[in-house]
Formats: C-alpha cells, structure tokens, sequence
C-alpha cells in the first residue's frame, strides 16, 4: 500500500541543525507550491530561530507579541545556557504565552502547526517549541437550528472543538468532567473529545467506547456523522442507536447521567452513546417545564409518533381489507371523496407520501429567501389543485399531513428518517395482508427495537428489559420524584440524588 | 448462536403468550364449557400449583447461566435430553396449533379468498425472524405488550360494560362437573406451558429480583378466569346450536352487541396475543431442540422448528379435533416430563442442585 | 448477503400474500337495510337497501321523481343462502353485509318453520351482522325496506341508529340487535323477542284510552308524516318462530321490568302523567308449596309532578293491572321474555339440571305477585 508522502521524514525527530530542520519542514509542507505555511526567521538571544505556522490558523498579533517580541526582547543569561537547552530556557524565560510545550517529534509538530499552533525551531537544539496561538475564524454560539426549545438553554454547539468542549465546561462546572483526545481517521486525522464524568460512566461501557473509536480504521472520518457510522452498534438497523445533539445542555445532562459524550472538530454537534430510544423520542422542553406541561406535551409527541408510524398503513389495511370497522358515515364519504379518483388507495397515498418528502427536502435545499414557494407549491398545487383535480381524495391528505405533523415531532432528525422508511414499509405491508400485515409488521418491529444495543446497552431498557428508573418514560412526573440516576450509570456513583438511608 | 432468555423476561413472555392460548383453548376449542371456561381456567391453577413450586426452587438454585443446562449437568444428560426433545415436539405442535387459529382468524375476519399458505407463511417467517432475534427481543416485546393490553382491553370493556349479565354465570357449574373436571385438565395442560420459560431462562448475574413461576401461573390463571367470565357475562350459554371455532370466533370478537367497528381493540389484542404465543413457542421449541442437540446452531433450530410447525399446520393437524383430544394428554405429558427433569437434581444434589461448576 | 435474504423474504411476502383480495371502499356496496320476505313457494326473498357513492343522486331519479340516493335490489331462493347469492348476483358490485344496520323479517317468514334455519344461517354468515337492530315487519319486508327513507336529512345508516335511540329511549320498542335475538334463541333461558314494525296505515279513527300506547301497534299509529314506516311494540318468539305481540304500552312495561329507564305517559281521567320507570328490585323465584312457582318483585316508578298532587293510588292500580294482564298475556302464549330464566337457574348446579326442570311449563302456570312503587319528584 502507498505511503503518505514524505511519511520517512514524519516519522523522525527535530536534529539541532536548524537549516536541517526548516527544510525537512519545508518538504513536508510542499513548500514553495504550498502557500500558507509562514516560516519567519529571526534570531535573538545570540542565536538562530524560526517559527512555523499556519497563516489564518494562528493569530498573527500572537506571534507577533508573545513569541516574536518576547524573544528580542530578553537580553540576560542567554549566551550561558547551553545550545541543547535553549528551548526549556525559551519557555521559562521568555515566550509569554500560557499554553506552551518542548516537542521534537515531526509529526506532532506538523500536526499541531496545521491545528493553528506555532512551532518554534531552534538552532542547536533538537527540541521545538509548540506554542498555543490559535485564532482562527470560527461561527460564534448561536441559537440552534434543528432542536429548537420554548423554554430552556437557546445555545447550540459550533463548528469548533475547542468552543464545544468550553460549552460542555460552562454546563457541567466539575473536576470529574473529564475530556479525553484522541483522533480518528488513519490518514487525515480528526481531532475529538471524548468527554464523562468520571465516577459516573461505567468503566466498561468507556473501555467499549474507547475501543471502538481505537479500532476505527478509515482513512478519513467526516465529522461525528460519519463516525456514528463507524462505531455503532447495528449498522444495518433503521433506528440510530447514538443521540447527535446540537444542544450543550442535552449532553450536559446526559453527561451527568452516566452516558458518553464525543465532540469533533469540525461538528456543530454531540455524539452520545449508550442512549435508550426515550433519549430519541424526549426532548429537553420536557424536563425545563412543570411536569404537567411537560407531561402532556410528550404524551402528545408520543401520540404523534404513533400517527406517524401508524395511520397511513392503518389507513389502507382499514380500507382494502376491513371496511366494517370503519363506521358507515366515515366510510360512504371515503368511498364517495373516492369514487371520482382514479387510482387505488395504496398510489393514492404513496404519491401524497412522495410530495410530501419532495416539498420537506425541497424545502431543506432551497435558499431561505425562496422559502415560501415551497410553502405555495406545497399547499396550493399539491393540497388543493390535486383535490379539485380528483387526482387526491382529501381524506389521503388529512391522513399524510398528519403523519407529516407527527414525524416531526420527534426530536431527533435522524430517527424521523428512519421512522419515514417505516411507515413506507409499514404502508406495503398493510396493502398486501391489510390488519394482519400491520400487525405483523409492528410485531417484528417491536421486538427488532427490543434486540437493539447501544454501546452494549439495551436500547429499550429502561422498559424492556427492566431497570430500575425515574418517573420520566412516556410521562415526566413531577421532578422531586426523579431520585434515581439513569440505569446507564455506574452502580454505587458518587453522583447520587438522593442519599441512601 | 445460542438462543437465550434472560430470566427477568421469562414473566412478561410467559404471561401474554399463555394468556391467549388458555383463553384460545378454553372459549375456541372447548365451546362446551359454555359459561363454566372460567372455573376451568381457575383449577387449572390448582393443578399446576406443583409445577410452579418445582420451577420455582430449580430457577433459585441456579446462580448464573442457563438452567436448563445446570439441570442437565446435574440431573444427567440420560434424563434431560429426551425430556428436553419430548418437550420440545410439544412447542411445535403448539406453534402449529397456534399459528393455523391465527391464520384462520385472519380469513374469517378479512382475507376469506386467500389461502393458507399465503397466510401461514408471513407469519411463520415473521415469527422465525422475530424467535432468531433471541430471547431479549421477544421478552422484551411481551414486556412492552403487557403494558399496551390492558389499554385496549379497558377500551373494549368500557365499549361492551352495558352488556354485562353477572346472572349468565349461572348454574355455576355450567355443562356439569364431569364435562368441567375433563376440560379443567385440558386447561391445565395448556397452563403447564407457562413454565417452559422458567426451564429456557438464563439467570442473569446480579439480576434484579423477579417474581417467579408459581406467581406468574397463578396470575395468568385468574387474568384468563377474568376475561372469561366477562365473556361468559355477555351472552347466555349457546346449548341449541353447533359450536364451531367460527361461531365461536365471531362471539369473542363482535359478540353481538357492540358495532363492527368496536372490533378493532379485540382484533388488534387477538392477533397480537397469537402472534406472542405462536413466536413463544418457536421460541421455545428452538431452545428445546438446541438443548438437545448442543452443537445446533440457533438459527437452524428456529428454522427447522418453523417449518415442521408450518408443515403440520398446513397437513391439517392442528385442527379442533386432534386439538382437543390432545389436550387431554397435555397436562399429563408436560407435567411428567418437567417433573422428571426438575426432580431429578433436587433428589440428587438438593440445594446445590444447579451451581455451576467451574 | 444480509440484503438479499431481506429481498428474498420480501419477495416471498410479495408471492405469497392475499394482497389480490384489496377491494377499493368505492367498489364495494355496503348494504344498510336487509329484509326478508317468506315467498308464495315458501322460498326466501331479500330485499337491501344500499347508499349509491358518487354523487348519483343529483341525475337519476326514481319513479317516482324523487332524486334517489339508494339502490334497492330482490333476489329469491329456496333458502337464504342461495336468495343471497342471487342478490350477489343482481348487485353489480361486491355486496357486503358487514355494515347492516337494520335487519327486518316478514311477520309470514317469522310465523313459519323456515324461520329457525333462516336465522341460523344469518348468524353463522362469514360476514357478521350482529349487531344489526332486528325487527319484524308486518306486510313485505321488501316493502318496508323500500319505503324506509332517510330520517330528518341524514344517510340512512345514520339516521336508522339515531331514530333507534329515541324509539328506545321513549320505551315503546326494545332495543334488540340480531345477536341479542339469536344468542337468547340458543339458550335455554328466557325467550327472545324483537321489534315489532309496519307500513303505517291510515290513521285510525277512534281515539285511545287511557294511554296513548295502550292498543298502539306499528300499523294503527294515529299520525302521519312523510316517513311511513313505523316502529312500535314487540315481537314474542317461542322455540325459534314468532308466536305474538305486545302493543306500545306492554313494550313499555316490557322495558321497565328489563331494567331500562323508560319515559312513558299516562292519561288517567283525561290528566297527564308523566312517569319514568327505575327498574326491578326485590325480585324472589320461589317454590309454592302446591309445586307452583310463585314469582314476586317490585318495580319502581318516578312520577314528575306536573300536577299539585298525582294520583298515585290510581296510578299505581292501574301500573298493576297492566302488569298483570302483560303477565297473562305472556302465560297464555308460553313465552318468557322478562329474563326471569336466568335468576331462576341461578338456584341450579348444571344446565343439565336447570333444563330438566321445564322452566317454559312452570312459567307458563307460576303466580306473580307485583308491587309497584311509586316516588314523586317535584322538578
């Protein structure tokens, strides 16, 4: 297999010859083509220095300041110390900058100079300075996109590591939040985080996570999406079995209850594992509002899920198969509202089913400032125009519009697709064995959600099988009868909520 | 692949598959019960009284692992694979029985045209998708379903409260002691399988306490007793007319007296309630057959005890008839063989009986 | 390979399914009224009444030129299941008989041996109408199904259900489905009975007594409006064919002893009253020392008064006499449609035992001892 180019030169370490070193740079860099990596040349102190870094990725008035002018601007003792310690007495001396390290190996160098930090190579001594100048443009907090709260927390992870792990810290301010880096990705590493509180994971569920985000062998890795791929637990299943949040708070809390956090670079959300399908289907307005708010409105999302997953298959098994459970006023203004339209009920509702995916990704992909036609097309041409056509019964139109209503309410966007691939298997299933046929196919649903694990966890625990848990599953009672921490944490953790009598 | 229970899940899996199936025995194959089927349902308990106790004690001198093989370790392979495969034959003549009344409730109800096969086959294959996919995800599944039931039947008791008569309970005795003795064992016979999970569990390590076999035997006695009587209280005993599975079938699912359309929570609670108890016994007749042949692989099991089910159900030996009279016997067989296989270590070992050795 | 074993399994679900039997709600006619008619050959004659879907109403007409939302469609056989694959036939769509709201028989058809087979064929039918209301007509059922018309601007199935609710609620019909009917046709307790129906006639001259549903039958109401068909009092079966009638006012009392909360008025020296029935208590089913039955309750009114000060005593006399002569009248035909039966084999270990005792015979002879109670309430 090919190697990276210049790997041999990766591999080795800083040689005390400072022309040595700035070339071995400059090759790995593919210097003079590559255009952005600065090498300024200076000497102070009675010797010869360098500093490499990357132009936009380090902040320029940094170097400048702390590095550049620090070093002319010490004078004593330099021409005593000898030639190999010159970086250690660098660093006590006279960089003034907090976040600074010796380092002689290549490879670090090169990756923490393309990160945004300034290495500083030294004539005479085979260590470096790495020193932490990082100031790059970067997307400020802002309010979430895709999980939006009434009441709560309105901040959303940005696109930086360093911010996201910043955030977590704000929310959970405790010497246990512990935030491990690493990389993933063999050729192109990926910066990540991952972050727990410590006595309150279980410690076999972070050596699992441990090993998996280890045993990652892409080449490159794109972002926490990517990576959910690589590490999950069934790959093939249609529910996600890791929860991606954009919300610092939602993982905050989750961090708290035991389970695993991961942030990368690059990705403005949360990766967290092992997660049950309540943490898919809860969302955080339920816990910040009084619990008979919170209560119903989940009792409502819990509702909508089933409509979404549910009606159109319903829908059509009721129809085709058994009209005599349909009450006969319901039933002769169906077949009325029908009776003009040319195709079967199953194309009628595929075709709606297909709009209405169209106008949703429609209206993902479009600019902002054209928004509302998808708004005109969708209700206008596709609602009405089909009705009036008698291309649609409307009937078909208030059961897909309710579905739509009902996929939406769920929290997390990837479920909502998967639950999208459901309902459309759900749909055929019903139009070939009508009650049956759903009955069927919620049954090996049921029990396909029921053999799941996330990260080792059962994924419909605490229900199915039982753990011992919180007044918080389909309804959210009032919040000084949560006492227990989640089943996901460790046993006997410090991070208790009520005192054991 | 090992098929594997947790013994935790061995309750809510025994509960809606047997459920259905005394109920299935009781109101569908012994019609002439007429509104007696509950006191059946009520001696069955006492007859299994024994099995639960014995399940019970091998379930709690088990500390780890299966306690089937624990037994078989200890009682001797001699005693425990025979039983194991005898036991196991019962599972799939029950999965027979059990998918051919499912599938003929679903033509009487809606697909009159369509035939067996067409309506056997999705079901089996759905019930070997579901046994394969292991013992967590149809116990769980039950567990979840035991939580949804009771909605749908508080839906359905709400729909037909008007048409309660406590005096069709009466005479007590309904066709007279004899014809009851004779269905109370029947009764028992299908009661006795409630036990089989307690042989096929695994005993979790640190496993939160459950409640064991004796306990879910006796609930699943009275919740049937229940439901029967409430059938038995909508309409009067039927003594002048053929009491066929559909006549039957039609009573337990309209009854008469509510709409066509308050049969959809029956319906959904029907189906629901088979299809537990036809993916159980899949289930369980896999894990009977890979007890008795350990190197079996579990798929293969699950396979090979689906389509011998499918095939007797299809050779039309799971009708009424044979049903009836081979639940005579049942009780007499289960009861038997899980006495030989749950004795047999106590008299040996007592209380260790089924410690693991390492 | 984890794809193609879905796909194969898929593919099998495809094959393998009943997915040709998907019939579209327009394609299939719901029938809504079924009669059936005893034919001069002692064969059967049914008669549905099924909604037309698809706006028809606004081009055809009837013959009588009236727009006409309803097909009516006859077939004859020697039996009811050949009369029915007839009208499969003659329907020019998939007839269903799951959506039937109301099921009426002639008076000839339930008077005549035939009648027994006929109903078990019904009730064994693979599509259920169970919970069709069950009436008998007096004249042609096909008659009657093809003058029953929508009640008050509604669709028949609608409008059959609502005009059930106030007959029943006003106590003058009993609230019987096919089921109900059948089920106590089967049992060994007490008898079934049904509505009682006809075209009305013409308003009869002579005024009533001192009820207005003494006397009333479905033929003879003194009223008339568009809708002719007419629903009043009860058909008495015996042994699986119809062997009497009660009029509006044993219908009434019928209801009352039923437990049901009947509103009903009296006419007593030309004053109204308005009484509400409150069911049966106290009721005792015992042996005389003669071996005679002697069967005792008290059945409880409420009387609104409209008046300063009802008569009860005069009310009360006559509650009983009216019970009394419906008692009678019941003995005398042998039939028991009060559900005494099922108290009295409360008293038996076994049905066995229970129908050795000849419940029908000792009914038919027992003594009653009726009390009738009465409380006033002033709004």
């Amino acid at each position: 297999m090919a190697e990276m180019p210049h790997a041999d030169l990766l591999r080795g370490e800083l040689t005390g010859a400072l022309q040595k070193d700035v070339e071995t740079f400059k090759t790995i860099f593919g210097l003079p083509e590559n255009a952005d990596i600065v090498f300024r040349p200076f000497e102070a102190g009675g010797f010869s220095l360098c500093a490499v870094y990357t132009e936009g990725m380090a902040k320029d008035d940094k170097v400048a300041d702390f590095i550049l002018r620090a070093c002319h601007a010490f004078d004593a003792g330099a021409e005593r110390v000898d030639a190999d310690m010159r970086a250690e007495f660098l660093l006590k001396s006279a960089v003034c900058i907090p976040q600074a390290r010796l380092e002689n190996r290549v490879q670090e160098l090169v990756m923490q100079i393309l990160g945004g930090m300034t290495a500083l190579l030294i004539d005479g001594c085979a260590d470096g300075l790495l020193m932490e100048t990082r100031g790059f443009e970067k997307r400020n907090v802002q309010r979430t996109v895709s999980e939006s709260v009434v009441v709560g927390s309105q901040e959303g992870f940005v696109e930086s590591l360093r911010t996201n792990i910043t955030l977590m810290r704000r929310y959970v301010q405790s010497p246990a939040l512990i935030s491990e880096m690493t990389t993933v990705g063999k050729s192109v590493p990926l910066r990540i985080a991952i972050l727990y509180m410590k006595g309150v994971a279980r410690e076999e569920t972070l050596a699992e996570m441990r090993k998996r985000v280890k045993c990652v062998t892409a080449a490159v890795v794109h972002g926490l999406g990517q990576l959910e791929q690589l590490i999950e637990d069934r790959p093939f299943s249609l529910t996600p079995q890791m929860l991606l949040t954009e919300r610092p708070d939602r993982a905050a809390s989750c961090v708290q209850d035991g389970q695993i956090v991961i942030l990368a670079d690059g990705a403005p959300y949360a990766l967290i594992a092992p997660v049950t399908l309540f943490h898919l289907l809860h969302s955080s307005d339920d816990t910040f509002m009084r619990w008979q708010y919170g209560s119903f409105l989940r009792f409502i999302r819990m509702l909508g899920v089933l409509f979404s997953l549910l009606l159109p298959g319903a829908y059509i098994a009721l129809t085709l198969y058994h009209p005599h459970l349909i009450p006969m006023a319901l039933l002769t203004s169906i077949a009325e509202t029908r009776a003009q339209v040319p195709f079967t009920a199953l194309t009628e509702i595929l075709l709606m089913e297909f709009s209405f995916y169209l106008i949703n990704e429609a209206s993902t992909r479009i600019p902002s400032q054209m928004g509302s036609v998808i708004g005109i097309v969708g209700g206008l041409i596709l609602g009405q125009a089909a009705v009036s056509a008698s291309i649609i019964s409307p009937i078909v139109i208030i059961v897909v519009a309710l579905t739509g209503l009902g996929n939406f309410v769920i929290p997390d966007y990837g479920f909502t697709v998967g639950m999208t691939i459901l309902r459309i298997a759900i749909i055929l299933v019903s139009a070939l064995l009508g009650l049956y046929g759903l009955t069927l196919a919620v049954f090996a649903l049921l029990c396909h959600l029921c053999s799941l694990r996330s990260l080792g966890a059962p994924f419909m625990a605490p229900v199915a099988p039982f753990r011992p848990h919180n007044p918080d599953i389909l309804l959210r009672l009032p919040i000084w009868m949560q006492k227990r921490l989640l089943f996901l944490a460790k046993k006997d953790s410090w991070m208790r909520k009520e005192t054991r009598k | 692949m090992k098929l594997q229970l947790p013994l935790s899940l061995a309750r809510p899996l025994a509960f809606s598959a047997v459920t259905t199936r005394l109920l299935m025995g009781i109101f569908l194959d012994l019609p002439w019960l007429y509104n007696a089927g509950w006191i059946a349902a009520l001696g069955a308990i006492l007859l299994c009284v024994p099995l639960g106790l014995l399940a019970d004690r091998a379930a709690r001198a088990c500390r780890g692992g299966g306690i089937a093989e624990a037994l078989e370790k200890r009682g001797g392979r001699a005693v425990a694979r025979p039983v194991f495969a005898l036991l196991s034959l019962v599972c799939i003549y029950e999965t027979a029985v059990t998918s051919r009344v499912l599938s003929n409730t679903v033509r009487h109800v809606a697909l009159a045209e369509a035939s067996a096969i067409s309506l056997l086959l999705p079901l089996l294959l759905a019930a070997m998708l579901c046994a394969c996919l292991g013992g967590q995800a149809i116990g769980g599944a039950a567990r979840i379903w035991v939580r949804v039931m009771p909605v749908l039947m508080l839906i359905v008791l709400l729909l037909q409260f008007r048409s309660f008569r406590p005096a069709w309970l009466t005479p007590l005795l309904g066709p007279g002691a004899n014809v009851l003795a004779s269905g109370t064992v029947s009764a028992s016979g299908w009661l006795s399988m409630a036990a089989l999970p307690w042989l096929c569990a695994d005993r979790e390590e640190n496993g939160a306490k459950q409640r064991g076999a004796l306990s879910t035997l006796v609930t699943i006695g009275i919740f049937s007793a229940a439901v029967l009587a409430l059938l038995a209280m909508m309409a009067p005993p039927s003594v002048r007319t053929d009491l066929t599975r559909t006549y039957q079938l039609d009573k337990l699912l309209a009854n008469g007296r509510v709409t066509q359309t308050a049969q959809l929570p029956l319906i959904l609670l029907w189906y629901n309630g088979l299809l537990f108890n036809v993916t159980a016994d899949l289930f369980f007749a896999a894990k009977l057959l890979q007890l008795t042949f350990p190197r079996l692989d579990g798929r293969l099991a699950v396979l090979l005890g689906g389509a011998v089910s499918g095939a007797v159900a299809m050779l039309g030996w799971a009708e009424q008839r044979m049903v009836v009279s081979y639940a005579r016997w049942l009780f007499a067989v289960v009861g038997t063989l899980m006495l030989a296989l749950f004795a047999a270590p106590l008299r040996k070992g007592g209380k260790r009986a089924c410690v693991h050795t390492k | 390979m984890r794809s193609y074993k879905i796909a194969i399994l898929a593919l099998l679900c495809v094959l393998l399914s009943g997915c040709t039997q998907a019939r579209q709600v327009e394609s299939i006619a719901f029938a809504v009224i079924l009669g059936a008619d005893l034919t001069e050959d002692e064969g059967i004659e049914l008669t549905v009444q099924i909604p037309k879907v698809g706006g028809a109403s606004e081009s055809e007409e009837s013959s009588s030129g009236e727009p006409s939302d309803y097909l009516i469609a006859s077939a004859r056989g020697a039996t009811f299941t050949d009369a029915l694959m007839a009208l499969e036939i003659t329907v020019p769509r998939d007839l269903t008989l799951t959506q039937i709201k109301l099921l009426v028989v002639s008076e000839a058809l339930a008077r005549h041996e035939k009648f027994f087979n006929f109903a078990e064929s019904l009730a064994k039918l693979d599509q259920s109408c169970a919970s069709a209301y069950f009436a008998v007509c007096r004249g042609n059922a096909g008659e009657f199904v093809r003058e029953q018309k929508p009640v008050i601007g509604m669709r028949v199935s609608l409008g059959i259900l609502a005009m059930f609710e106030h007959h029943k609620t006003r106590g003058y019909i009993v609230g019987t489905s096919f089921a109900d009917f059948y089920y106590r046709g089967v049992s060994v307790f007490s008898d079934p009975v049904a509505i009682l129906c006809a075209t009305a006639q013409e308003a009869p001259e002579a005024l009533r007594g001192r009820d207005a549903l003494d006397g009333l039958t479905p033929e003879n109401v003194p009223a008339s409006s568009e809708n002719e068909n007419e629903y009043v009092g009860t058909a008495l079966f015996r042994d699986g064919l119809m062997v009497g009638t009660l009029d509006g006012l044993e219908t009434s009392l019928l209801n009352a002893i039923h437990g049901s909360t009947v509103f009903f008025n009296y006419s007593l020296d030309g004053m109204p009253v308005s009484l509400q029935s409150h069911g049966m208590t106290d009721l005792r089913i015992e042996n005389m020392e003669d071996e005679r039955l002697r069967i005792a309750f008290d059945l409880r009114f409420n009387v609104i008064a409209d008046l300063k000060a009802p008569p009860l005593e005069s009310i009360r006399t006559t509650l009983r006499e009216d019970l009394a002569q419906l008692l009678a009248k019941c003995q005398s035909l042998g039939v028991e449609p009060f559900g005494f039966a099922a108290r009295a084999a409360s008293r038996f270990p076994s049905l066995a035992q229970w129908q050795a005792y000849d419940w029908p015979q000792r009914f038919s002879e027992a003594e009653f001892d009726v009390d009738v109670q009465i409380t006033v309430t002033d709004t």
